[in-house]
């Protein structure tokens, strides 16, 4: 059977350990979801870079990878993370452009541009007004829970800090949020 | 407000971000692979000096026979890019024989399936060794004997005679057909597309290109086009090179090409594998992570003026 799709992650790496090609087999299952998320943080051009950074850092340090955990996802979403922080105050102007005009700055065609302007409805530039007021270490927990889905213990596990600092961040990072929404929707229940 | 009303919008906040395609994750996925490889390389030096006699003795042995094979570098070439073109010369510079249009090609072909999951869209058998005699103008039946495998002693063994059939638009070229192929670039570019497309229609360019080229070479190519398809194919975006064992286990250098070919846009990874030493296509693979891999290999072809006595029995079935 191949390896490629019947060992885990972490057998995966252990293996690259012996056979560094094996690593672009991890590559292969999880960089689309990396590009993904990095590309809506900061764009596609940015995206590629970052991916291409998050993947050779984490082949360089693919020793350290605790085989104990499965799954490498959170992982590499932790070393995504800190080549995102690099690019902080592009990604503030972008969610600030959005939340002005309703459209993304790489959004170069007019089609799409009037396709974004008509989606960009009352909901979705305030949220982008508030991503842009977060402190990035905030902003990081918030969008690796709601874009790429980790539990509270992976994003922990990403970003190497305690349980309780997830969610405390997350919870001053959604009282933004909810504020933000809150203000857009006077029928809208308060929030405790 | 729902409790988890914020982390929905904002889950839907640019959601509409599509998944990156194989081509756009190619330069990294390349960049990744480039520094792996610097990693094995620097096993210790005993290893390479082995590598090196290995070589040495390989080639020895198949300049004493019939084949003579030129030697280039035993360290690995940096691209694929690099690995087709060095394929490129092997091409013309390795003798090859040059069949008249009544002959036939005599090789061996060596092809495995393997699935995964249960899926079962890769079908046929799992392994095939065969020997094939091509007729060189396609003017007479082929004739395939397909034995049963050294795993499966006791599999099926069956010999058949296969006709061209000229009204079945999407019969394989015959051999005479690729000496004609235009030795024109562009020319040739868009006859390989047309190949291509006709293996999986409404892919773009560079993807049908790349499944002419891998249709083509899955049976002997006179040199010169053999050549000019793998300096197309060193041309198309999103290649790299990795190491692979073709269908007899044999070690080889492999141009690969990452397509979202899969069941449900899944990777599909289709490769070409050379020899290390001197760069004649030995095979290739296609492996589609989650639903299988097909490994295939060709010997070299020799030249033959009929066919076995004992196909005289055989009925012809079926068009090739």
């Amino acid at each position: 059977m191949p390896f490629s799709t019947t060992l885990s992650d972490a057998d995966l790496i252990e293996r690259s350990w012996r056979d560094p090609e094996d690593f672009a087999l991890l590559f292969d299952r999880h960089a689309g979801h990396i590009h993904r998320y990095v590309a809506r943080r900061l764009g596609d051009d940015t995206a590629d870079d970052v991916v291409s950074e998050t993947f050779l850092a984490a082949f360089r340090q693919r020793r350290d990878y605790d085989t104990a955990r499965p799954k490498a996802l959170p992982w590499l979403y932790g070393f995504a993370t800190n080549f995102i922080r690099r690019h902080q105050r592009a990604e503030i102007h972008r969610y600030k452009a959005y939340s002005k005009v309703g459209v993304l700055p790489e959004a170069d065609d007019a089609a799409e541009q009037a396709l974004e302007r008509a989606s960009a409805h009352a909901v979705r530039r305030p949220l982008a007004q508030a991503l842009a007021s977060l402190k990035g270490r905030d902003r990081d927990v918030l969008l690796l829970v709601a874009w790429a889905e980790l539990t509270y213990e992976e994003v922990a596990n990403a970003l190497s800090i305690p349980i309780g600092t997830v969610r405390s961040r997350l919870n001053r990072a959604r009282a933004i949020v909810r504020n933000a929404l809150g203000s857009t929707d006077p029928t809208t229940e308060q929030i405790s | 407000m729902n409790e988890r009303t914020d982390l929905t919008d904002l889950g839907n906040l640019f959601a509409d971000k599509p998944y990156p395609t194989a081509d756009r994750l190619a330069p990294a996925r390349t960049a990744l692979l480039a520094e792996a490889r610097t990693k094995r390389r620097s096993r210790p030096r005993a290893i390479g000096l082995r590598r090196v006699m290995l070589a040495g003795g390989l080639v020895a042995a198949m300049t004493a026979g019939v084949i003579a094979v030129q030697t280039f570098s035993s360290s690995a070439p940096a691209s694929a890019a690099e690995v087709l073109r060095l394929a490129a010369e092997a091409a013309t510079a390795t003798p090859w024989p040059q069949p008249r249009d009544d002959q036939y090609l005599h090789y061996e072909r060596i092809a495995e399936m393997r699935t995964e999951n249960g899926a079962s869209n890769v079908g046929g058998p799992r392994h095939v060794t065969g020997e094939v005699w091509a007729s060189v103008d396609g003017s007479r039946p082929d004739l395939w004997w397909h034995k049963p495998s050294k795993s499966d002693p006791q599999g099926p063994e069956y010999k058949e005679l296969l006709t061209r059939c000229p009204e079945r638009g999407d019969r394989r070229p015959a051999y005479s057909d690729l000496r004609e192929w235009p030795a024109d670039e562009d020319q040739l570019r868009h006859k390989l597309a047309e190949r291509g497309n006709e293996m999986a229609p409404n892919k773009d360019t560079a993807t049908r290109i790349w499944n002419g080229v891998v249709n083509v070479l899955g049976s002997p190519v006179p040199p010169k086009q053999q050549a000019a398809i793998f300096k197309i194919a060193a041309a198309l975006p999103g290649i790299e090179t990795e190491e692979l064992k073709d269908a007899t286990g044999k070690s080889g250098i492999a141009v690969t090409r990452v397509d979202n070919r899969g069941r449900g846009g899944a990777l599909s990874r289709e490769s070409l594998i050379f020899d290390k030493i001197s760069y004649v296509l030995l095979g290739g693979q296609e492996l589609v992570p989650g639903q299988g891999r097909e490994l295939w290999s060709i010997t070299r072809p020799q030249i033959t003026d009929i066919l076995p006595a004992w196909s005289k029995s055989l009925k012809r079935r079926d068009c090739l």
